[in-house]
């Protein structure tokens, strides 16, 4: 018995693990769809800010100009509480479903979209969103009133802002009227410039003073980069000293210009779909889309641009 | 506790008294710091037991007579002492002083025995001295937590990271503990540095599961570690000198009237900023930590002791803004060991341990944008004792009460949401006492029965809204062992463990993981082990043990990143920021131990699986439902040679007129799991890639080779010992995370592209150790 177990034990101990290699398998089956819809306050529903409809199967088999679901029924309906419901279809356009009546966005109505997508069985995707509260840019908070300089609201002409004044005298500032509290406040820079050795670092990062050429495919990288740099979180919109309304500022961030150059910044004050997509992991789960991924969301805000220059 | 104290006194009660005893100290002869874990032995009687963590032993006879004590241990000479008993209730005291074995010119036969042989089961449990842990090939300098990984069932999650990952377990699960108290966050910058300086640590123990009944408060593993006491015969130091850092431990005998002690002090610092001084634009950072003991022998039943540790990283880094980032642990021990009666062996613990960071960030103006502020406080005491009426039964029973108050607070100039910056401070209690008894049923059987009680309580909040918890457990723990042979074993075991603490920490540990008492919105952690496992010692200088393991967990807690450390103030719970689940661990260790002719090391092999289900996390698209998913420190096999190769021991010849020393690491780990992109969507900007399973890939298999020389230079006054040590020999390119872009190539494809994150490549080092 004691020969069995000397020589046995060990035997069965080391068959009781495992040698192979345990993936997972699949996380999609069939097509994946996805819905991307911002809804802006005071806009329609057009080709600056459509609602786009993506059907994907493999990595391998993607095929950029087929992604694009040309053939679902799309309605956006209001469904705010309190007045009557409305409604009205989207029409595809160049890949993309816009309005072609060209309702407006209007703030803090609930809008809810449903597509079905035609097929055996046909694909039902549907969401909700309530748009935020007005947000309004300013893009001269301290009224420098300096000619040329600040941020300006066309790309052309672009103002410029030197780096050294960001913080100091352009702060990022949201006017929303009467409304105080607390908002889902994101901000996004966005650096304009082509990727070139010749970008120059506001701040050089570790002895470097310029862009490496290594560093083009991280610049040109979709998402978050260090040619777009994305701050959001739950702000609060508070009466200012000697300024009238309640406004959202934001100082100190002039380290969001990794570069020198022209950019295009926005800010909006967000719904909780397209804010919990844009913070979460995996935020194309969380974006309040049901039979789908992705995000319906909406905001209220704008852009600006500057060139920030030594 | 009534319970517990009713178990004492009926095991007590049904327990012979009479009988006398020898017992004594067991110290190194050289520097008379105590010997753990030597086995000592009456020849005529077969009757043993082993030294424990003090070096005391303790065993009884029952007739009068004349006897042979033995005391043996690897490396060490053999001692035998002739005593006689007249009188059956006569207590004999013999202090011993063990001499290393041989002389290290020579070839050494070992002709100690397993060094686990005795009378306690210690089933998963790995022991490594001073010697031992200097002996692996680590970055820079020998290390602590760097040895700790190249061994079976701990698995490193990055060659940045001295993450402990214990059979399956997270570092949050492993009780980290210096001197008998809790170390919370055990590394510094990088994690290339362990807290722990090497040459102030005696010894390590690592429990890796199924843990006595002694321990409690944590769900994976102990990892026990004991600072030296100091050289109690002669004034002695050892300075260190590598690239980035030096260190420097002195110690020696102190006297006070006529009782005699020791003293010992380490203090180790890097130099980092004088290469930022060359460099421009490195970031600003230094650590510094320090050990310190003093031991004093107030009389022979008692011994006081008292030490502390403390250390602090500091960084700071300039983007535009200025980072700067500050964190470190100090800790507090104080020890009363007082022998009651040569039966009743008794230790009393008083300590306390800190660890803060902190995090602010300063614009261009001065002005503080943002900053935070996090800590955890522990105070403990704690009282061990161990009776042994008779040499089949050994008692060890006591009782333990922390208490523990975290804090974490951020503030900003931003007009954030003061609702959703954390202002939280939280106080706990846990109180806890044990019964265990090694009972040697026959000199084939052992069991080891062993029952713990913790009762955990918050109890003081500064959130209204955040619910009191009151748990109290039980948790039962048993051993068995059936002897097959001289240094060969069976044995099996089962545990049962809760944690009440919890970690919010991102994939990988940070000095910024911030440390919570559960509070009533989270039940603890519970895991229950099963261990199995067969030892034998194959000759005088080979050992094989070979252990399987299994655990499961309930109420696992995995930190929720999209919350980012912060939830609503005035509405927030501990269970807001955190992932819920389950999940399960089972594989097989394999240890071959070797020390023959100058070559000594190990070869060691794990076998495993680890599994997690959490909630809202790793989603299945259909149903919402988190998916079941290996984790990142999930690995199916590891194995790990790790040898030392003294030149000079084994053949007597010198390289230079000096000692010479070979070391050699060698790892190879299958590939972590990992994921990668399956579709891709539209984002209304730009194309997007849609995401696997947390596991559907697993990243290149892991596998490093490092390689020490150590030249030795014996003189009158001491020794020098340069090395020179290389990591990653091979240049393999190992690969530690795998990030996948979406990119247009030069003909306007867009295409998918990879980028492997580094591991350690090709690292020469050297130093220069000084010892006199």
């Amino acid at each position: 018995m004691v020969k069995l177990i000397k020589y046995l034990f060990p035997l069965l101990l080391l068959l009781s693990s495992s040698c192979s290699k345990f993936t997972a398998p699949e996380r999609f089956t069939g097509d994946a769809y996805s819905l991307a819809a911002l809804l802006i306050a005071g806009e329609s529903i057009d080709v600056d800010h459509p609602v786009y409809i993506t059907r994907s199967a493999t990595i391998e088999t993607f095929n950029p100009n087929s992604i694009f679901v040309d053939d679902a029924s799309v309605i956006i309906k209001d469904i705010t509480p309190g007045i009557p419901q409305t409604q009205f279809p989207l029409s595809f356009f160049m890949g993309m479903y816009v309005d072609p009546a060209a309702n407006l966005i209007q703030v803090e109505h609930t809008y809810r979209i449903e597509i079905v997508v035609p097929g055996n069985p046909p694909v039902n995707i549907s969401a909700e969103t309530t748009v935020p509260k007005q947000g309004i840019l300013v893009p001269d908070y301290l009224n420098n009133n300096v000619q040329g300089e600040g941020y300006s609201f066309t790309e052309e002409p672009m103002n410029i802002i030197k780096f050294s004044d960001v913080d100091r005298k352009y702060p990022l500032a949201i006017n929303t009227g009467d409304n105080q509290g607390t908002f889902n406040f994101m901000a996004e820079m966005y650096c304009l410039e082509e990727f070139s050795t010749n970008l120059e670092f506001t701040t050089p990062v570790f002895g470097f003073t310029h862009a490496d050429a290594e560093m083009e495919d991280s610049y040109n990288a979709p998402g978050e980069s260090v040619r777009r740099i994305k701050f959001l979180g739950s702000y609060v919109s508070k009466p200012q000293d000697g300024i009238a309304g309640n406004h959202l500022v934001v100082k100190d961030y002039r380290q969001a210009f990794v570069f020198y150059g022209k950019y295009r910044i926005t800010l909006y004050l967000a719904d909780e779909n397209y804010y919990r997509y844009s913070y979460m992991p995996e935020g194309y789960f969380h974006g309040g889309v049901k039979g789908g991924l992705g995000y319906f969301g909406s905001a209220s805000g704008g852009v600006m641009y500057a060139k920030i220059v030594k | 506790m009534k319970f517990l104290l009713a178990v004492c006194v009926v095991l007590l009660s049904l327990l012979p008294l009479s009988a006398a005893t020898i017992s004594g100290f067991v110290t190194r002869a050289d520097s008379a710091e105590p010997l753990q874990y030597v086995n000592v032995r009456i020849a005529e009687t077969k009757v043993g037991m082993q030294t424990n963590k003090k070096g005391y032993y303790v065993l009884n006879v029952q007739d009068v007579g004349d006897y042979t004590l033995e005391f043996t241990m690897i490396s060490y000479q053999t001692l035998s002492h002739r005593f006689s008993i007249s009188d059956v209730n006569q207590n004999v005291s013999f202090n011993a002083a063990m001499d290393k074995s041989a002389i290290e010119m020579s070839t050494v036969t070992v002709t100690g025995k397993s060094e686990d042989e005795g009378p306690s089961i210690r089933n998963s449990l790995i022991r490594r001295n001073t010697q031992e842990i200097q002996s692996v090939v680590s970055p820079i300098e020998a290390d602590v937590f760097r040895a700790v990984l190249t061994l079976p069932g701990v698995a490193p999650i990055s060659d940045f990271s001295s993450g402990l990952y214990v059979r399956g377990g997270s570092p949050d699960q492993n009780l980290i503990l210096l001197d008998d108290i809790d170390v919370y966050n055990p590394n510094h910058f990088g994690g290339v540095f362990s807290t722990f300086n090497s040459d102030a640590v005696e010894s390590i123990e690592l429990i890796k599961g199924g843990y006595p009944a002694k321990y409690g408060g944590r769900l994976s593993s102990v990892l026990d570690v004991m600072n030296r006491q100091g050289n109690r015969n002669y004034h002695q130091g050892t300075a260190r000198l590598s690239a980035i850092s030096s260190s420097a431990t002195l110690e020696g005998p102190i006297s006070i009237g006529n009782q005699h002690g020791s003293y010992m002090g380490s203090f180790r610092r890097t130099y980092l900023e004088l290469v930022q001084k060359m460099i421009d634009d490195l970031p600003d950072y230094y650590f510094y930590d320090g050990h310190f003991k003093v031991n004093w022998d107030a009389s022979s039943r008692d011994k006081l002791s008292a030490s502390a540790y403390f250390g602090r990283d500091k960084l700071a880094f300039d983007f535009g803004a200025t980072l700067n980032l500050d964190w470190g642990n100090k800790t507090f021990t104080t020890q009363w060991v007082h022998i009651f009666n040569p039966k009743l062996f008794s230790q009393f613990v008083f300590a306390g341990s800190e660890f803060t960071s902190n995090f602010s960030q300063v614009a261009e103006s001065g002005d503080t944008t943002f900053e935070r502020i996090n800590g955890i406080h522990d105070l403990t005491c704690k009282a061990n004792l161990s009776y042994k009426p008779v040499n089949n039964h050994q008692l060890d029973f006591g009782a333990e009460i922390k208490g523990n108050r975290t804090w974490l607070k951020a503030n900003t100039s931003y007009q954030y949401d003061p609702n959703n910056l954390p202002d939280v401070n939280v106080s706990s209690v846990t109180a806890s006492a044990y019964v265990q008894d090694v009972w040697d049923i026959s000199p084939l059987w052992t069991v080891q029965p062993g029952l713990r009680f913790s009762l955990y309580q918050t109890i003081k909040k500064n959130l209204a809204q955040i619910p009191d918890a009151t748990y109290a457990n039980l948790e039962p723990r048993i051993s068995l062992r059936r002897n097959l042979d001289v240094g060969e074993s069976v044995y099996a075991n089962f545990g049962l463990y809760h944690q009440y603490l919890t970690l919010m920490t991102m994939e990988i540990s940070t000095p910024f993981d911030v440390w919570f008492p559960l509070d009533g919105s989270l039940d603890p952690g519970q895991s229950l082990h099963y261990t199995l496992g067969y030892k034998r010692q194959l000759s005088s200088s080979f050992a094989f043990d070979i252990e399987a393991y299994y655990k499961t967990y309930k109420n696992l807690l995995e930190y929720n990143v999209a919350t980012d450390y912060s939830w609503n103030n005035q509405t927030g719970t501990l269970s807001d920021v955190f992932h819920k689940g389950t999940g399960f661990t089972y594989g097989t260790d394999i240890m071959l131990r070797n020390d023959w002719k100058g070559l000594e090391g190990f070869i060691g092999l794990t076998l495993s699986k680890t599994k997690r289900k959490m909630e809202d996390f790793n989603l299945d698209p259909i149903t919402q439902q988190g998916a079941a998913y290996y984790p990142k420190y999930d690995r199916d096999y590891s194995l790990s040679i790790v040898q030392t190769f003294n030149l000079t021991q084994a053949t007597g010849r010198q390289v230079l007129g000096s000692d010479f020393k070979i070391g050699i690491n060698f790892t190879y780990n299958s590939g972590q799991p990992g994921t990668k992109p399956e579709r891709i969507y539209f984002d209304g900007e730009s194309f997007q890639l849609i995401y696997s399973y947390k596991d559907r890939i697993r990243l290149p298999d892991y596998m490093r080779l490092d390689l020490s020389t150590k030249y030795e230079w014996v003189k009158s006054w001491g020794s020098i010992e340069p090395y020179f040590e290389v990591i990653n020999v091979l240049n393999r390119k190992n690969v530690g995370s795998r990030e996948y872009t979406l990119l247009m190539n030069e003909s306007g494809q867009l295409e998918l592209k990879s980028t492997d994150s580094a591991q350690f490549p090709l690292l020469p080092f050297i130093g220069v150790n000084v010892k006199w």
